[in-house]
């Protein structure tokens, strides 16, 4: 079995509560983005057209940051979701580099949301994130294991975002002629897009 | 903490464009570069400092860069695909190879045959020491400009140039350095280096997305007066003007040809600064 998610372009509204959503779910410090909803400007005055682009790790079928990892702390597990092991992870950002969407980010100390004084819920959550390591979308596992869908599904206003396995949601991506970002590399994502 | 930008565009990598990150590749290269012609020279010393300052300052760099120095031991683990792991292994190894031919070297020289099998055999993993990193660049599939194939020649050909212009500038300090074939083999090396740099920059040109922009940024954007100046004017152009004096019948100083050689070293640096930071991702759509 193989997770993917379909988004929906025509349904996001770029309202970005996912991202807010991913955010409160994961407990990620400022600045970083399992999910976030990235804007383009297409055309010229007076024919412009704004695009929303969702975007999250694309837990590819060929992964190019499970490769490059020295340590063997980015793996693909059964259900197709690539995951980093914080505690396996050295931090030399092989695999930020090697990732085509930028869906890694790597931990650098800072502040918190509200200062130098971590609030409780940053001083728990942070400390799944340690400084000095990479963090990347999971697609929620821990809610998949309780059986809950990831966040940003569950939050999208627009109902955009599709998770399922892939095998019962290819029909639909065939049907509406699905696409993955920058399918020319190779990499296969599990993310797909509708126009 | 850092901060995204969420327009769909290029974007630069910030991740391995630290100074850190760029001083410790560059040293890499030079230091490697300076053992072999320090062996091929036969001038020990040289092939002694490059030899130390090789496994202590890039190793320490790379630590300090990673931040804990103890997780520095994780990525002997997994010896796969990883240039990373396959750079490590390869440090170790040349640590353990060069210590094994300096004890002979100094210990028991009489001992010609196993000098020479060591001195080999530390040089060529000193070769890739030299071009392991280019290897881990190519991998990094999200930065176009790094993916050429090109690059291990081009990072090679700057541990040649650079590591035997180190050696042309200690010769200002250490009379037993010979300049005689060391120029001839510096000014090829430089030759081979400004044909790799061109081919790579010519692709970069002629293509698409995020190595189209790369090379944008190197000839024309904000990299354009570093690369310009140092990457090829010290490099390149000053080396090649200089070794054009001898063919054309006038002698030159050894103080020169240690100018030049700090000049190379300079250039090594600017190269391998200026070809991180301007590492560039594609838009994804």
């Amino acid at each position: 079995m193989t997770y993917c998610m379909v988004i929906d372009m025509k349904r996001c509204v770029g309202c970005g509560a996912c991202a807010t959503m991913c955010k409160q779910e994961n407990g990620t410090r400022p600045g970083v983005f399992r999910s976030k909803v990235m804007k383009k400007e297409i055309g010229k005055y007076p024919n412009v057209k704004r695009v929303n682009l969702p975007m999250l790790c694309m837990h590819c079928e060929n992964p190019p940051c499970v490769d490059v990892c020295p340590t063997g702390a980015t793996s693909k597990d059964k259900d197709g979701i690539v995951t980093v092991d914080p505690s396996e992870c050295v931090g030399c950002r092989a695999c930020v580099t090697a990732c085509p969407y930028e869906a890694r980010t790597f931990m650098e100390d800072g502040d918190g949301y509200f200062g130098k004084q971590l609030c409780p819920f940053e001083k728990v959550k942070y400390a799944e994130h340690p400084v000095g390591t990479v963090d990347k979308c999971t697609f929620c596992k821990p809610r998949l294991e309780k059986g809950l869908e990831p966040a940003c599904v569950q939050t999208c206003v627009a109902d955009a975002r599709i998770f399922g396995r892939e095998e019962d949601l290819m029909g639909m991506i065939q049907r509406r002629r699905g696409y993955t970002l920058r399918s020319e590399l190779g990499t296969a994502p599990h993310v797909y897009y509708l126009p | 903490m850092r901060t995204f930008d969420l327009s769909i565009d290029y974007s630069q990598q910030r991740d391995w464009s630290s100074a850190i990150m760029c001083t410790e590749m560059a040293f890499g290269t030079v230091a490697a570069g300076m053992f072999v012609f320090s062996i091929m020279t036969g001038f020990s010393l040289g092939a002694l400092i490059a030899f130390v300052s090789l496994l202590v300052v890039k190793g320490l760099l790379l630590m300090v860069d990673l931040g804990k120095p103890g997780r520095f031991l994780k990525v002997f683990k997994k010896l796969g695909n990883s240039w990373i792991s396959k750079g490590a292994w390869g440090m170790l190894l040349f640590g353990v190879i060069g210590a094994c031919y300096f004890a002979a070297l100094y210990l028991c020289p009489e001992l010609t045959v196993l000098v020479r099998a060591l001195g080999i055999a530390s040089c060529l993993l000193a070769v890739f020491m030299a071009v392991y990193d280019s290897f881990t660049m190519i991998d990094s599939r999200g930065v176009a400009l790094w993916g050429d194939s090109g690059l291990p020649v081009l990072f090679g050909a700057s541990a040649a140039a650079s590591g035997s212009g180190a050696l042309m500038a200690l010769s200002a300090l250490f009379p037993d350095v010979q300049l005689e074939p060391l120029c001839s083999w510096n000014g090829v090396a430089v030759l081979v280096l400004a044909l790799a740099l061109f081919s790579v920059l010519r692709c970069a040109k002629k293509a698409r997305g995020g190595r189209m922009e790369s090379a944008q940024l190197l000839s024309k954007g904000s990299l354009a007066a570093a690369f310009k100046l140092g990457a090829v004017g010290l490099g390149i152009v000053v080396p090649l003007a200089v070794c054009l004096v001898p063919a054309l019948g006038f002698s030159l100083p050894a103080l020169a040809w240690a100018v030049v050689g700090a000049c190379e070293v300079i250039g090594a640096f600017a190269l391998r600064f200026t070809f991180m930071k301007a590492g560039s991702y594609s838009p994804v759509m």
